[in-house]
């Protein structure tokens, strides 16, 4: 097999894998996905980046539109925060061209640590969400109600703080744009911490809402010349299949260990990402 | 609206979205499979990370080479977040003016931004 083949065949395992946990964490995996191919595969920054915005539409549309017939997405919600994030996402994708890539790389191993740590509080580890909800906000025009099968009744929710949420949908898309990310590492914690959605609907809502944040991005990457079809098709067929069997699920991962596992990886990860920043790797 | 109208309005939305996200997915996968196996046997691939710029893309697909397949998949694939906001839009119509005039909004900020980069 070609050397060009056996890249291929990695970057589709290892996207099978990603697609599986993006759609478990209700996040696109770009944050796993761009450091294995720009330190695994030597791919610069800005292709990978592209590359991964394509995937994070597949993993966006697949696992929506499995929590879209559960009942699990916060449609109103999602579509006024979209508006931020989308802000953010074109404004992110026009400074990459301006931008060093050592530059670019850095902020993505500040990301990293970032989702590490995120990774460690972003699960609820039983099934009996908090009560998170202020009374006064369960009649709030984005406020919603979904069938908790885990804790086996119906959960209404109002939602605050609609200002607060706004702003970090906006961080969210300039992520998105500038390192190929969908923003889910912001919009999850943002949505269940301050606006008061559980965990379940914040996931699933982010979700829905990163493939539009994406596509924002994608297009202005697309029309500067950065798409590589090979890896993008491989890529995406990868997770497709990852996020097909993660959706089935839609239980995080509650083992302790795993959860460890994962942080330590990615902060590893950014140590690499640092070092190749500055030129010494 | 009373509220069973307006829940029974959210869940065929729902059903909907998920039909548009569902199709638009699994066509643009099935595009990237024939696009990649034609790629390979046919080696159209000299890189794994050589680009195409936006040009080039409507050569390829005007010849139905593997990567052609791969850039209508892609296409395809881009369109379906932007076909569902123009379903909610239409769910929402004179039901929500609030959230019609939003998807309006977003859907007009990522054309006109893709429409700028191309000047």
């Amino acid at each position: 097999m070609a050397a060009i083949e056996i890249t291929l065949l990695i970057l589709l395992l290892a996207s099978i894998v990603i697609g599986l946990l993006g759609s478990i964490l209700g996040i696109g995996g770009g944050v796993f996905l761009i450091p294995i191919m720009t330190l695994g595969l030597g791919i610069p920054i800005a292709v990978a980046a592209a590359t991964s915005l394509v995937t994070i539409i597949v993993t966006s549309s697949t696992s929506a539109s499995k929590y879209l017939h559960d009942g699990l997405v916060n449609v109103r919600l999602g579509m006024f925060l979209e508006l931020f994030t989308v802000v953010g996402a074109i404004i992110g994708a026009f400074l990459v061209t301006s931008l060093e890539p050592s530059t670019i790389e850095a902020v993505f191993a500040i990301v990293l640590v970032y989702a590490a740590i995120y990774m460690q509080f972003n699960t609820e580890d039983s099934c009996e969400p908090r009560d998170i909800s202020s009374p006064s906000s369960l009649k709030s025009r984005f406020g919603g109600s979904f069938n908790d099968e885990c804790a086996g009744k119906r959960i209404e929710y109002g939602v605050r703080n609609l200002g607060r949420g706004a702003g970090a949908s906006a961080v969210a898309g300039g992520l998105s744009g500038l390192i190929g990310v969908g923003g889910g590492i912001v919009n999850v914690p943002a949505m269940h911490i301050w606006m008061g959605v559980p965990m379940r609907a914040a996931a699933a809502t982010s979700t829905f809402m990163i493939g539009v944040t994406a596509v924002a991005s994608a297009l202005v990457y697309f029309a500067n010349g950065l798409v590589a079809p090979a890896i993008t098709a491989v890529a995406a067929i990868g997770i497709f299949i990852g996020a097909s069997i993660g959706v089935k699920k839609m239980t995080k991962i509650t083992n302790r260990s795993i959860k460890v596992l994962f942080s330590a990886t990615l902060l590893v990860i950014s140590v690499l990402m640092f070092l190749r920043a500055g030129g010494w790797l | 609206m009373p509220p069973e109208a307006q829940s029974e309005l959210t869940s065929k939305m729902e059903r909907a979205l998920h039909g548009v996200l569902l199709v638009g997915t699994v066509l643009s996968i099935a595009l990237f499979l024939i696009g990649t196996c034609l790629a390979i046997v046919r080696s159209e691939i000299s890189g794994v990370e050589e680009t195409i710029s936006l040009e080039s893309m409507a050569d390829s697909m005007a010849s139905f080479s593997g990567i052609g397949f791969i850039i209508a998949g892609i296409i395809v694939l881009v369109a379906t977040p932007l076909i569902r906001i123009i379903a909610t839009m239409m769910y929402f119509g004179g039901r929500d003016r609030l959230l019609s005039l939003i998807a309006v909004a977003t859907l007009a900020m990522i054309v006109l931004s893709f429409l700028i980069r191309m000047m």
